[in-house]
């Protein structure tokens, strides 16, 4: 990534030896910041996404779901909800085990399906440049959440706590996508816990623009409170080529 | 008769089925037409017997599935081994030009217009010709061969609508830059309201007034301008540059800057560094100091390193000064000395102005030369993409007819751009000696301002602009400057600096 934004910027000057004093000098003179709006401005998000379970020895687990998430400032946003449903593929350990040593493997359960909601927190925001040509604007957040596993057969329901990273490619205001990778433990009321591994790719939908975090009108600055032409009518009364029009109209 | 195609590129093949007919149709050609041509210019014509008839309609053929380099090579050959009484001579010279023009050779496809519209013995084909000429108008051309030769010393008679009005509205600029100035406004004004050209007349006719300092006629015509339906964004922009240079003359600097904002130019050209110049005087006289010096940084980009602009390091010196920051303020100053330390001594050793190189690039990027150096850019470029073409042109010699073409009208543009630099150079050289003169009165100016003596109860209260706090999120995003210059960022730096006048420094 080329740039970050200026807090991953800040965190590292602030580490590095001598910050301090190199800070004083750059205050002496001024410093330079490329101030840019944000180009796109993510309010309600609809997602879909396809992944998979990696992390079981007996079977791997593809996923088809989606989500929904409120972006509530550019930094957090709340992924209200999020359904994974997971196609069980099995790698054929247990009849390895069963031809070659005779053994029977325990009854590991199953993921049937997920539901979870997250708080993403996205700190890092960047841009790319794709073949010196064109800007990729991305970003990398961290997800924190949890929510139910639902496992195949007499499993059940069991909770989960999630966290773990994201990267989102903005290719518009409407589409952008993005990759997650969401560790989770499950913890057994029989005792112990389960780590499962969620990677998903996803593509995005953002609906809106306006959030309900937004306040009220931003402050206007002087240069936009400027008339250009009101200014040239006083200077120039005459000036103005749809004048005769007016007064005719009025008249 | 007529070759032209009126009808839509998918009915070409019709066209290609008709051109024999088309030809044929045409007077055949006497018994005297077989004899050879008399010996041409070109060496290899003169080796070759003529091109019959046949020539050119394939050329034709060619022309019209899009085969410009076929086209091109047999239209060549067909005029270069005929007399120009040949049957067909001025639709081979109009097919060879077009076709030269689509295949990037403008100033090639420029002369050869320029025949079929100068001769005019094909009346029919005069408005189509005309037409590809204005479009060869519109990018860098031999102002003398198509302005002063063709559109100003013609009289063309009768000619359709668009035709007409761009004739018109070039004889009238001819007018006006000969001093002419009611003969061009009558003519700018016989101009239609629904011309495409009206626009830019009421424009030019503006920029007439202002010279004569009519100021409210002036702006009057530029408002005209920018509000008319058929202005397009060149003139509109033109139109607005100008208005908000009369609200910068006038101080109303917040009202300049808005219509600054709107100006459009194309992304990294000397036109952009200029607007970026005027936008940070502006801002300096708002007293804006942090967009000011974000503009300032914004012209150091690798694209504009070229751009002359000396009052640059004037300038940030003034914001530097204006915000009690002494030492970097004399720093600035240093850096102009070091920036033309040699062009000024090169001023001062009375050499030839043209052999400094930094005085030379700003005179070929301003004013009239501007457009002569573009041309002599274009006629290299052009005459350099000639070798990528072999086959059918160095077959019928058209390869080394072009090399011969460029290399003469290069010669030509090149004693042209020599008589022109001595008088530009000079001018850029006394422009460089007074800004020499500013920054040493700045200099000195600075010089007592730091041992000004202040109370302390004087001191200034922090304002909005002294907020250098940086927020974690909100609508912006804030890129901290690393010397990487961002085409995209250019217009957005802001200038983190801190204020540390009393209240009396920090006013003008």
């Amino acid at each position: 990534m080329r740039r970050a934004a200026l807090p991953l910027c800040l965190a590292g000057v602030l580490l590095a030896s001598g910050a301090a004093r190199a800070d004083e000098d750059e205050l002496e003179a001024g410093r330079v910041i490329a101030v840019q709006d944000r180009p796109f401005r993510l309010a309600h998000e609809f997602t879909v996404s396809a992944g998979v379970l990696p992390m079981d020895a007996f079977y791997t687990g593809l996923s088809l779901g989606g989500s929904y998430t409120l972006h509530l400032t550019d930094l957090v946003s709340w992924e209200a909800i999020a359904f994974h449903y997971s196609a069980s593929v099995d790698k054929g350990l247990s009849d390895q085990l069963l031809e070659r040593w005779s053994v029977e493997d325990t009854d590991e359960p199953v993921i049937q399906y997920l539901v979870s909601s997250h708080a993403i927190f996205t700190p890092f925001y960047g841009k790319l440049t794709l073949l010196n040509n064109s800007i990729v604007n991305v970003s990398t957040y961290l997800s924190v959440g949890g929510g139910a596993i639902r496992y195949q057969g007499e499993g059940g329901f069991r909770p989960h706590f999630s966290i773990g990273p994201g990267l989102r490619f903005l290719f518009g205001q409407v589409v952008s996508a993005r990759l997650d990778a969401r560790n989770m433990i499950s913890p057994d009321f029989l005792g112990g816990a389960d780590y499962i591994l969620h990677v998903t790719a996803s593509v995005s939908f953002n609906f809106g623009s306006s959030r309900p975090t937004d306040l009220g009108d931003d402050e206007l600055e002087e240069a936009d409170l400027a008339d250009p032409f009101g200014d040239l009518d006083e200077l120039y009364p005459l000036s103005d080529p749809e004048r005769g029009k007016k007064r005719e109209g009025e008249q | 008769m007529t070759y032209l195609k009126r009808a839509p590129r998918h009915r070409a093949w019709l066209t290609l089925l008709l051109a024999p007919l088309l030809v044929a149709a045409e007077p055949a050609p006497e018994a005297g037409d077989d004899t050879p041509p008399p010996p041409a210019a070109e060496a290899p014509s003169a080796r070759r017997r003529a091109a019959p008839p046949e020539v050119f309609e394939d050329g034709l053929g060619h022309y019209y599935a899009d085969d410009f380099e076929s086209a091109a090579a047999e239209m060549f050959d067909y005029l270069s081994t005929n007399e120009d009484t040949v049957e067909n001579y001025e639709w081979a010279e109009y097919f060879l030009g077009v076709s030269l023009k689509e295949l990037g050779f403008t100033h090639a496809a420029a002369e050869y217009l320029y025949n079929v519209a100068k001769n005019r013995t094909r009346p029919e084909i005069l408005p189509e010709a005309l037409e590809q000429i204005e479009v060869l108008m519109q990018g860098p051309h031999d102002e003398e061969l198509l302005f002063r030769r063709l559109l100003v010393d013609s009289e063309f008679g009768y000619l359709p609508g668009r035709v007409a009005d761009f004739v018109n509205y070039k004889k009238a600029m001819a007018d006006l830059l000969d001093g002419r100035i009611e003969w061009a406004e009558r003519l700018f004004d016989e101009l239609p309201d629904d011309s495409p050209f009206k626009p830019e007349a009421i424009y030019t006719v503006g920029v007439q007034r202002l010279k004569g300092n009519r100021m409210t006629d002036a702006v009057k015509k530029f408002r005209t301008a920018l509000n008319h339906p058929l202005a397009n964004r060149d003139t509109r922009n033109k139109s607005r540059l100008a208005l908000a240079r009369i609200l910068y003359e006038k101080e109303r600097y917040a009202s300049a800057r808005k219509l600054y904002d709107q100006v459009e130019v194309p992304e990294l050209t000397t036109a952009e560094a200029s607007l970026y110049l005027e936008k940070a005087w502006t801002s300096y006289f708002l007293k804006d100091y942090r967009r000011t010096m974000g503009i300032l940084y914004a012209l150091e980009a690798p694209s504009y390193r070229t751009y002359f602009a000396p009052e640059r390091f004037l300038l940030r010196a003034l914001v530097y000064r204006s915000l009690c920051h002494y030492i970097p303020a004399k720093r600035e100053i240093r850096r102009f000395n070091f920036r033309y330390d040699r062009t000024l001594a090169n001023i001062r050793a009375r050499i030839d102005l043209r052999d400094d190189e930094v005085l030379r690039t700003a005179a070929l990027s301003r004013g009239a030369l501007q457009g002569v150096a573009d041309f002599r850019r274009l006629l290299s470029d052009e005459a350099d993409r000639i070798d990528t073409i072999g086959g059918s042109w160095v077959e019928v010699g058209l390869d080394e007819h072009l090399r011969r073409l460029y290399a003469l009208k290069a010669e030509q543009v090149d004693l042209h751009l020599a008589a022109e630099l001595t008088k530009a150079t000079r001018a850029v050289a006394e422009e460089l000696v007074d800004f020499e003169e500013q920054m040493y009165l700045l200099d000195y100016e600075v010089g007592l301002e730091i041992y000004k003596r202040l109370r302390k109860e004087n001191a200034r209260r922090p304002s909005k602009a002294d907020n250098l706090d940086i927020p974690y999120g909100g609508d912006q995003v804030y890129y901290a400057f690393d010397d990487e210059f961002w085409n995209d960022e250019l217009a957005h730096y802001d200038f983190f600096v801190e204020n540390r006048c009393f209240d009396e420094g920090g006013d003008e």
